[in-house]
């Protein structure tokens, strides 16, 4: 039941998160080749493009890693880890790695709040469209949140020994595409 | 007490490098070196933007920097365009008890930091290649680098050309590629020291009067005790006077420098100016208005030069 | 001290497993609290340096490369080659170097390559009589002319950390890519007869039948054109590297929907999802590289360690080798955004006092990052290609160390000790 629930809810969050990276992407190309189209068609020098193409850049480099969290997928030296047979030592080992993780998550998690703290304190605006600061920079907020709720899930996961298969696996699993 | 000095745009060896050196050497000495000071040139701290806010957040404590607008957009007064039109008022304005200081000093302590006073330069102009524009007919066609703050692009439309806001580290690649045509945010000296190769001519514009400012963070000021705190202000006291002498014959200087290496350089005449300053002050300083305050505003329509 | 223990930290998370990105920020957590720094600005300053015009071509160049997969402008290329040059001896070893070659003028990484031009080619190779092991070495180390020949991942990442000019960085590394190609050509062909026997072309069963050159040149057209917009628009003028990075992942959707027609909403969806995630991950690492890169910059360890290396050598031939030696040593035990935004920078004070250009020395380090990718035990291209070449990786690793030795070491060499063959082409396009 509870599996079933989490099971659920991780694919809402999936959808999400995959939704917020196509959108970005797509204004990322978009707002970009209408600058240049705009400068060389028209001769328009549009103030303030650019700062908006960069909160969409952002938001798109957040959440690209929050995906990556949420599929294990992040850059990682696994030689240890291929080479251990034992499945106990593996589950073990995978514990640990993972409450490593979260341990470092954390610590990332509370240098974006103090950034974002010290943000209301002295608040700043872009130059051209004076949008705030705290639009792109929550993006790191979120994604720091996100991937220590995707370690705490690990963990969990390791503990209760729900992930038989190695949680780590190598970046190039992600070729999957073609 | 150690303090942390920067500057966001000037290597070590330029004009802005030594008056850090100067400035170090004046504390260090007058506090018998009760005060160690640390200097940091352009982007040893990384980017403009970085290196403000460390001196907002006091990790910089005493800095020369070229102010930024994203913390209070009315910092950008100083980047009125045509505010001022001649050396004799514009030091008048910036001097201290001028109109311009007083009003930055207030400004930046808003934000937290110590206005100890203005580092003039000069007023700047249009540096550009392949061709140049001494009035808005024939900037048409002329893409230009400005500044990323408000309102550089602005101003620079006003005078008829095209623009691409850029940051200062990325303007070197725009030019080689062909991005832009040309610089349009600096005094001569910039334009001459990183981008002679690649550009021809130097218009004099006039469209702001540059400056840096001299400042510290309170916080860190606090923390001196009262003879630390006026040998600091003391010493920005001096090496901002050594720049208001200075600062006229320096850019004098590398006009000659530029014309050496090949550059062709332009002043323009007073009815040249005045179209150009009709211009900007026509259709930016209503923007302005919006942005920074009537009340500001209206000081400068009341002190500005008139046409 | 404090520095070898955050190298030992950095090591130990790395060695036992801990994901890239989260090591880089556990030795942030150690530094930023043996060096006191300001939490308001730790982040902040992070943020700041990722929040770059001319990183935005990172994610968009990834997305391309996904998309020449997804929307078969690799296979169109692939093919072009091989009807090119396949059926002369070692022709299609030959084959994969240059299609490698071609699909890095449009693609910023070698992952792309590895992917698609190994999935295409590595089961035709085996029927011409090439082992699977030597074709996924081969492989590995050709896919890396995707970061050598513009445009380049390792290229914008070092220009941004280094404030370089990215157009100067991509010219660069053109003439060690050039020298590369060369190198495992002859290798290839040297190869062929001695290591394995080819078998000549129609003597095997079940090949496809080849199409005519002009045909197979009038479909990779669309594709060939993609090089040309891409680097004809940096160095002519038209736009900024970012621009044209998104010039080309648009023209890769067009091409890939209306022309080849192979791409689908389906398909389009996935590959700009797994290019959001790739990115994600590197942008991660780069976050935290740049934190640890301002700490050590305010306490001024790259000038102390400049300082410290200068007193102990002298020659600059001699700090020229001792940076390869150690470039490449990092190369074999860390991954390569790592080596490229932490560790060459590090040296970077030192080449320039040591009279090196910036701009060679960002050629040298991308040679260092082909060898490093293919070199165990850190070596995820070379595992990658084992993976896509459906090998075990022991049978791909004698001949990837082989190839290495013969034509890496060498290039990386010449690159280093011959500052003219990097500097030759920045220069004819007047950027240096
Ligand atoms: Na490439
Ligand atoms: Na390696």
């Amino acid at each position: 039941m509870i599996v079933r629930f989490f099971t659920a809810l991780d694919h809402k969050i999936g959808w999400f998160l995959n939704a917020t990276a196509l959108i970005s992407s797509l204004m990322l190309v978009g707002l970009m080749l209408f600058l240049v189209a705009a400068r060389y068609i028209f001769g328009w020098s549009i103030v303030g493009l650019l700062e908006l193409i960069m909160m969409f850049g952002m938001w798109l480099y957040m959440v690209g890693s929050l995906i990556a969290s949420r599929k294990r997928e992040h850059l990682v030296v696994d030689f240890i880890q291929t080479n251990i047979r034992d499945r106990q030592i593996r589950r073990i080992h995978q514990g640990f790695l993972s409450l490593v993780t979260l341990v470092i998550t954390l610590f990332f998690v509370y240098l974006s709040y103090r950034m974002l703290k010290w943000g209301m304190r002295r608040p700043q605006h872009t130059p051209g469209l004076s949008l705030p600061l705290w639009i792109p920079q929550s993006a790191i907020m979120f994604a720091s949140v996100g991937c220590a709720v995707y370690a705490l899930r690990d963990f969990i996961q390791s503990v209760i020994g729900y992930h038989p298969e190695p949680v780590v696996v190598a970046e190039t699993d992600q070729q999957e595409t073609n | 007490a150690t303090l942390k000095m920067a500057t966001d745009s000037g290597a070590q060896g330029s004009p802005a490098g030594d008056t850090l050196d100067r400035w170090a050497e004046l504390i260090e000495k007058n506090s018998n070196g009760d005060i160690d000071v640390k200097v940091f040139y352009q982007n040893e701290l990384g980017s403009q933007n970085e290196v403000f806010d460390l001196h907002v957040a006091g990790d910089v404590d005493v800095m020369l920097n070229w102010p930024m607008t994203s913390y209070d957009k009315r910092i950008g007064v100083i980047y009125t365009p045509y505010m001022t039109l001649s050396w004799d008022e514009a030091l008048k304005a910036y001097s201290p008890g001028g109109w311009v200081n007083n009003m930055l000093g207030g400004i930046y302590s808003d934000i937290g930091l110590k206005f100890f006073g203005p580092w003039p330069e000069g007023f700047n102009g249009v540096a550009t290649r392949g061709k140049y524009a001494t009035n808005i007919a024939e900037a048409e066609g002329l893409k230009v680098r400005t500044m990323t703050v408000f309102p550089a692009p602005q101003t620079m439309q006003a005078l008829g050309y095209q623009t691409a806001a850029i940051d200062w580290g990325e303007v070197y690649t725009s030019l080689q590629t062909g991005v832009v045509d040309g610089e349009a945010g600096n005094v001569i000296y910039w334009d001459y020291e990183y981008f002679r190769d690649l550009l021809d001519y130097y218009v004099r514009s006039k469209h702001f009067f540059m400056t840096g400012v001299l400042s510290m963070n309170q916080e860190s000021f606090d923390e001196l005790n009262e003879e630390q705190q006026k040998v600091v202000a003391e010493a920005a006291k001096e090496v901002m006077m050594a720049q208001f002498k200075a600062a006229k014959e320096q850019d004098q200087h590398y006009v000659k420098e530029a014309e050496k290496a090949g550059m062709k350089y332009f002043e323009l005449s007073d009815e040249q100016i005045a179209e150009f300053a009709r211009a900007a002050r026509e259709k930016v300083w209503p923007l302005m208005d919006a942005e920074i305050g009537s009340e500001i505003m209206d000081t400068i329509r009341a002190n500005a030069t008139k046409l | 001290m404090e520095g070898l223990i955050a190298v030992g930290i950095l090591l130990f998370l790395m060695i036992v497993g801990i994901p890239v990105a989260w090591s880089f920020a556990g030795v942030l957590a150690y530094l930023a609290f043996i060096y006191d720094a300001n939490f308001n600005t730790l982040m902040l300053q992070g943020y700041r340096s990722i929040d770059s015009v001319i990183l935005i071509a990172l994610p968009l160049f990834v997305l391309t490369g996904y998309l020449m997969q997804s929307g078969g402008i690799a296979h169109r290329l692939v093919n072009f080659i091989e009807v090119l040059v396949g059926k002369r001896k070692g022709g299609m070893g030959a084959s994969m170097v240059l299609a490698s070659g071609i699909f890095g003028a449009i693609a910023g990484t070698a992952t792309a390559a590895v992917a698609s031009i190994g999935t295409i080619m590595v089961g035709p190779l085996e029927k011409r009589g090439y082992p699977r092991g030597y074709s996924s070495a081969l492989l590995g180390i050709s896919s890396l002319l995707g970061i050598l020949i513009p445009p380049s991942i390792t290229m914008i990442l070092f220009a941004v950390v280094t404030r370089q000019s990215v157009a100067a960085c991509f010219a660069a590394s053109i003439g060690p890519a050039l020298l590369l190609i060369a190198g495992l050509i002859i290798a290839n062909r040297f190869s062929v007869g001695r290591l394995f026997n080819e078998i000549a072309v129609g003597a095997q069963e079940g090949m496809s039948e080849q199409p005519s050159r002009g045909k197979a040149a009038w479909r990779a057209l669309p594709a060939l054109s993609l090089p040309v917009v891409i680097l004809g628009g940096i160095y002519g003028g038209v736009c900024t590297p970012t621009e044209a990075a998104a010039i080309a992942a648009f023209m890769a959707i067009v091409i890939g929907f209306f022309v080849y027609k192979d791409l689908t909403i389906n398909r389009f969806g996935k590959s700009v999802i797994a290019a959001a995630e790739t990115t994600g991950t590197v942008i991660l690492i780069l976050l935290f590289s740049f934190m640890i890169g301002r700490i050590l910059a305010s306490e001024r360890i790259p000038q102390e360690l400049t300082k410290t290396i200068t007193e102990l050598v002298q020659d600059p031939m001699m700090i020229l080798i001792a940076v390869n030696i150690f470039l490449i040593i990092t190369g074999m035990i860390m991954d390569d955004v790592s080596v490229t935004v932490v560790v060459a920078p590090l040296f970077m004070p030192l080449m320039v006092a040591s009279g090196v250009d910036p701009i060679h020395y960002a050629s040298i380090v991308a040679c260092s990052v082909v060898i490093g990718a293919n070199s165990p035990p850190v070596a995820p291209i070379l595992y990658m290609a084992c993976r896509i070449g459906q090998v075990p990786i022991h049978k791909a690793v004698m001949p990837a160390i082989a190839l290495m030795v013969c034509v890496g070491l060498p290039v990386m060499a010449v690159t280093s000790f011959v500052p003219e063959l990097s500097l030759f082409f920045p220069r004819l396009l007047g950027l240096i």
